[in-house]
């Protein structure tokens, strides 16, 4: 989150999970960290055109399509809904804001998710016991909000059956790290 | 027992052998065995005793179709009732035991009810157990249930491992006998994507069973080779100890898998299915004659399997009795395996030939069984009239073959009767698009018939999905017979013949319940029990809607079937439950602060899904009372916080965002400037209040909307719906930013001291420049982005300051260390909850979706300037009476008198009856403010009684309290403080 220090000494502290491991085995790891930024970018009606470019031109990216994601090394902009992305990245908030002006509406949702990273071997048999997406048709690229456990959360594809994230709720975070934890220790 | 009392065309693997025990005693068997199978071969034929008469009852079957080996399974930690012997897979250690007998299944006590059968057969319990009335509940309700019921609930938590799960497919196949495998060679092999699921532990089917060969291979040969194929196919999926137990709308299956050598026991599928095609074989039928429920009596089907798949070799003097050619198949495995078969008693005139080494008795039937707790022998009679006693140890009958069609008639579609094979079929004329039936289970009973109809159904199922096959060799065989001649049952005798065995209903039942006019299939079915059981009537229901229609003297057809439903087989309901129990039942929120609040001594309520802390004691006090009473007073001369975070917050932005605002709420919105909030009332469509909250205007086009923690969900749908569907054209972003703030109120006298040491030094928060109702954007503790806003739920002088979530615990702690001066201290939502009574805020008990603005005295904040949701159906007369409930303040006149939300109120002189209801109590505490009990309640006509004493009555504590109406607004009624 943007801070304004300069010549302040830093008050408080932003509790960061970062890359912090849930589990570790041969064939399947488990992480998951809070430490990006994130915004919501909603398109202003009639603006499309310059919202592109200045999409192109803040992030390095292409739009998403509907229900796909795009990422660089160091953004990932996902579709959410007609006309609004969500953008992850590690980028000051009021500069994007800035760079928008009234092409868009920017809220900023930093503190609101955390990401968690599956991969390996066994995260097919994993997410099939969480997910009730077709997992063959869910490509790399793909994004889908889905639940798990009844928590609302968005799920993306990196790589076919070996990696994924899912973005969750920070509020719901614990139930969802208990869920995966104890289904990971299951199944690897 | 060791390998040698096995053949060696078993599909066991003798080399691994098998410690169980049953009954107590142990037993080996071998890797492969079910328990029915390695019982049988250490001659144990009596497994357990009948449900109402319990007679003495042996193995039927060879599978889940299984009417009477009904055990108890001992897990470690709990026993599980009513599991077939023939579907479990023995291991070692496995410990089973013979249910509904006492003290033992060779001698049970309870087999008295036998003696007493002529009073208590089928619906006994309609004429009996009258008289006297008083009677029921105290002796026979009590002694009934006692002696009734199949199997007992161990009582004990199970610590069995289920967990649930989701696949996809294109194509579904249900069965790997000849007709599944072939299908899921075939469209794998064309590159559908393909899903096998069988029931048993090892795939094959009834190929397992039989003994014929297959392109010059054994069928368990031609099995493997085919798997080898199908396994190389990565597009097909196959899984073992897998039922469909249910098929639903939309191509939706449900299936239960049992895992071997995994943490996981259990899995509850939900299959997604393009296309399926149900290849789940047949299910042979039983002959009712007398006594035919002795041990030692099985399908003679069953017996083939037990010869060829389990290699049984001390079943002895096995007679058949049939009226098709089936069971001539099961004479010569048993003659080809050096069993003696005593011959076939066959039902038909003039039966072929199939072997003449088989003895035939053409033109008879059984009539009789005779033994106690197992066969002894049985009487036959010619068609002369002609009886012979023909000792034997095993009967094997076959009265035809039913098509195991259940799924198919999960979505409601009646089967269609089939004369040629006497058995129902699929009604195919109504089928799902989605379920197409291959093989025996659509009535085909030969192997390459059943092969040609799978590869029909296949084909056109590749048509559908427009791919081409590729090619591919079909396995076929010489010419296979099979005949049938209808016999339903054996028509001689006094004596009891069973129909169904499972739940005691017996041929006199039926005709004593065609008597008494239960004569449609649904009303037999119920005033009978028969196809009630755990098996579902899979060996009886045919036969006795054979028996009802030769009653009724109708065809078979008219007759009709009662209705298949889900489940196929029974499912433990831990299974679909799968990890969803305890605390895993549903998630929890935490709020930001959470961690901290445990570590300081909350104790938390459940809000919804949110843990919030209630209150937070200290170790001197004795109860939350004290605590609660603390926080309040505490709040009320100095300051406190409170984590708000729960409250829903949504980000309105875009032109239009004021105008759907003000359309939003019932009060006029359109003229908030930048820089204030507003209470802001939201109507539903039918005038009463949805939801309240307060709607920040934090820059031209940037609004913050704040809901009640129960109403967040939804009311941000409603305003989803309200832009999507009906003001499609407004520019309107709306996200739910609930999360991604924190939310904390601090309040009280010394609130503003406390957030002046907070905020960065550039921003003026003076009651002039900051005043009741402001809010802006900020920046906290050196430059940590912020939001401030003046508004008091407490009462008191008041902000909530609203930051990034990851800054919560690092503020909290700030704030206690930075607030020590003025002794802040954390309150939970019980002291918030107090203070907002004490102060007349309506909240969810008053919001309760009854009341309306008028109700809660907020009549005149429904604008009559603009539309609004809600709006005009708020001015129907029926909403606007003028001795309407109204929001008034009750307290006790003894102040120490308690009263309690949900009492109703009353005049002095009236007497207590619904027509004397003038309102009730929504929210009531002590008020240690006041030092009293006080209220909040409706009162009919209510604003025009303060003053007036009342009665309060609660009807379920049978306590009554007089009390006096007063204003609901017990602390600083002019709202001084709010504004200081």
């Amino acid at each position: 989150m943007e801070t304004n220090y300069v010549s302040k000494k830093q008050i408080l502290f932003p509790t960061i999970f970062s890359s912090e491991n849930l589990i570790v085995k041969n064939d399947l790891k488990l992480n998951f960290n809070n430490n990006n930024n994130i915004f919501s970018i909603t398109e202003t009606v009639n603006q499309r055109k310059n919202f592109n470019q200045n999409f192109k031109n803040c992030f390095s990216l292409e739009l998403p399509p509907i229900a796909k994601f795009k990422v660089n090394n160091d953004f990932l902009a996902i579709w959410v809904r007609a006309n609004s992305y969500l953008v992850l990245g590690n980028n000051k908030f009021k500069s994007i804001l800035s760079k928008f002006e009234n092409l868009a509406s920017i809220t900023d949702q930093s503190g609101g998710w955390v990401s968690l990273n599956i991969e390996g071997k066994s995260t097919k048999s994993l997410l099939e016991k969480l997910l009730s997406l077709d997992l063959d048709s869910f490509e790399k690229g793909s994004v889908s909000r889905t639940a798990i456990n009844k928590i609302n959360c968005f799920v993306l594809c990196n790589e076919k059956f070996q990696k994924y994230t899912i973005l969750c709720p920070i509020s719901f975070i614990n139930s969802m790290k208990v869920r995966l934890v104890n289904l990971a220790n299951l199944i690897a | 027992m060791n390998k040698f009392s096995r053949t060696n065309s078993s599909l066991l693997e003798t080399n691994k052998e098998i410690n169980f025990e049953f009954n107590g005693k142990k037993y080996k068997g071998f890797y492969g065995d079910t328990l029915a199978s390695a019982l049988l071969a250490n001659n144990i034929i009596l497994i357990g005793r009948s449900f109402k008469y319990h007679r003495p009852r042996g193995i039927v079957s060879s599978g889940s179709h299984e009417p009477n080996a009904l055990v108890e399974i001992l897990h470690k930690d709990f026993a599980e009732p009513n599991i077939k012997a023939t579907t479990v897979e023995i291991y070692d250690g496995l410990k089973a035991k013979s249910q509904n007998c006492w003290p033992s299944v060779k001698f049970d006590l309870m087999s008295i009810n036998d003696k007493f059968s002529n009073f208590i057969g089928a619906g006994f319990y309609y004429k009996t157990f009258m008289w006297p009335s008083s009677f029921w509940e105290k002796l026979y309700e009590p002694l009934i249930r006692k002696a009734a019921g199949l199997g007992k609930l161990s009582q004990s938590k199970t610590n069995r491992i289920s967990e649930k799960g989701f696949l996809h497919t294109d194509l579904l196949i249900i069965g790997s006998g000849p007709a599944g495998l072939i299908s899921a060679y075939i469209a794998g092999l064309s590159g559908v994507r393909v899903l096998l699921v069988e029931e048993d532990f090892i795939y094959g089917g009834s190929l397992n069973n039989e003994s014929f060969y297959i392109s010059d291979m054994h069928p368990q040969a031609w099995v493997k080779f085919i798997l080898k194929s199908i396994k190389k196919l990565s597009n097909v999926r196959i899984m073992k100890r897998t039922c469909v137990f249910g098929m639903f709308d939309h191509g939706t299956f449900g299936a239960l898998e049992k895992l071997k050598d995994s943490k996981i026991e259990q899995m509850f599928w939900k299959i997604i299915s393009k296309k399926a095609l149900l290849c789940s074989g047949s299910l042979e039928r039983l002959i009712p004659f007398q006594n035919n429920d002795l041990p030692g009596i099985m399908l003679s089907g069953s017996i083939r399997s037990y010869i060829n798949r389990w290699g049984i070799k001390n079943l002895s003097d096995v007679l058949l009795f049939t009226n098709n050619d089936d069971a001539y198949s099961t004479a010569i495995d048993l003659i080809e395996n050096g069993i003696n078969c005593i011959g076939v008693v066959d039902t038909r005139e003039n039966p072929r030939i199939f072997d003449s080494r088989i003895k035939v008795y053409k033109n008879s039937q059984v009539i009789n069984a005779r033994g106690k707790l197992y066969l002894q022998g049985v009487d036959i009679i010619n068609k002369d009239g002609d009886t012979k006693h023909i000792k034997c140890r095993y009967l094997g009958v076959s009265g035809g073959w039913n098509p195991n069609i259940q799924i198919s008639s999960h979505t409601g579609v009646k089967p269609n009767w089939n004369e040629k094979i006497h058995a129902f079929v699929p009604g195919k004329n109504n089928i799902s698009t989605h379920l197409k039936v291959s093989g025996s289970a659509n009535g085909i009973f030969t192997f390459n018939e059943c092969i040609l109809d799978a590869e029909k159904n296949v084909k056109a199922i590749l048509r559908d999905f427009k791919i081409k096959p590729k090619k591919y060799q079909l396995p076929l065989i010489g010419k296979q017979a099979s005949d049938i001649s209808p016999f339903w049952y054996v028509n001689y005798g006094s004596k009891r013949k069973w129909v169904d065995l499972q739940n005691d209903v017996t041929v006199k039942d039926i005709e004593m319940a065609y008597l008494e006019n239960f004569r449609a299939v649904e009303h037999l079915k119920r005033y009978t029990t028969l196809g009630m059981g755990t098996d579902q009537g899979k060996t009886s229901n045919v036969t006795g809607l054979a028996i009802l229609a030769s009653l009724s003297k109708k065809p078979i057809p008219e007759v009709g079937t009662t209705v298949f439903r889900p489940p196929y087989v029974p499912i433990p309901i831990d299974s679909l439950v799968g990890s969803t129990i305890g605390k895993n039942f549903k998630p929890i929120r935490l709020t930001p602060t959470h961690s901290w609040a445990e570590e300081n001594g909350a104790s938390f309520t459940e809000s919804g899904l949110w843990l919030r802390a209630e209150w937070y004691s200290k170790k001197n006090e004795l109860n939350w009372r004290e605590t609660v009473d603390r926080e309040v007073i505490s709040v009320r001369n100095s300051v406190g916080f409170c984590d708000v975070s729960t409250l829903g917050k949504i980000d309105i932005q875009g032109k239009d965002a004021q105008e759907f605002i003000n359309k939003i709420y019932c009060n006029a919105f359109a003229k908030l400037s930048v820089g204030k909030v507003r209470y802001g009332l939201m109507l539903r469509e039918d005038g009463l209040v949805m939801d309240d909250g307060t709607t920040a205007r934090m820059s031209e086009n940037h609004f913050i909307m704040t809901t009640t923690t129960a109403n967040a969900d939804s009311v941000y749908r409603h305003l989803e719906f309200c832009h999507q569907c009906l003001w499609p054209d407004m520019e309107v972003h709306l996200i739910s930013t609930t999360d991604a703030w924190a939310q904390i109120a601090i309040a009280g006298p010394n609130s503003r001291k406390v957030i002046s040491k907070i905020i960065d030094p550039e921003f003026d928060i003076s009651n002039e420049n900051f005043p009741f109702m402001a809010c802006k954007e900020i920046s906290i503790c050196g430059g940590v982005v912020a939001r401030l806003f003046r508004i008091s739920f407490s009462g008191e002088l008041a902000y909530e300051l609203s930051f990034p979530t990851q800054y919560a615990l690092s503020f909290v702690n700030y704030l206690m260390e930075i607030g020590k001066e003025e002794n802040i201290i954390p309150y939970g939502t019980e002291a918030l909850g107090v203070m907002r009574i004490e102060k007349g805020h309506a909240a969810g008990a008053e919001l309760n979706g009854t009341t309306t603005a008028l109700n809660l005295n907020m009549g005149k904040m429904v604008s009559d300037n603009k539309d609004s949701i809600g709006s005009v159906l708020s001015k129907r007369e029926g909403l606007n009476q003028s001795d309407d409930l109204k929001l008034v303040g009750i307290k006790p006149i003894n102040s120490s008198d308690q009263l309690i939300s949900g009492s109703h109120l009353f005049d002095l002189s009236s007497k207590v009856n619904p027509q004397n209801d003038l309102g009730y109590i929504t929210s009531s505490c002590f008020s240690p403010t006041l030092g009293s009990y006080i209220a909040l309640g409706f009162l009919r006509n209510g604003s025009n009684r303060y003053g007036e004493k009342i009665r309060v009555n609660n009807f379920l504590l049978k306590k009554e309290v007089l009390a006096e109406v007063c204003n609901p607004i017990f602390v600083d009624p002019n709202g001084d403080k709010l504004r200081e």
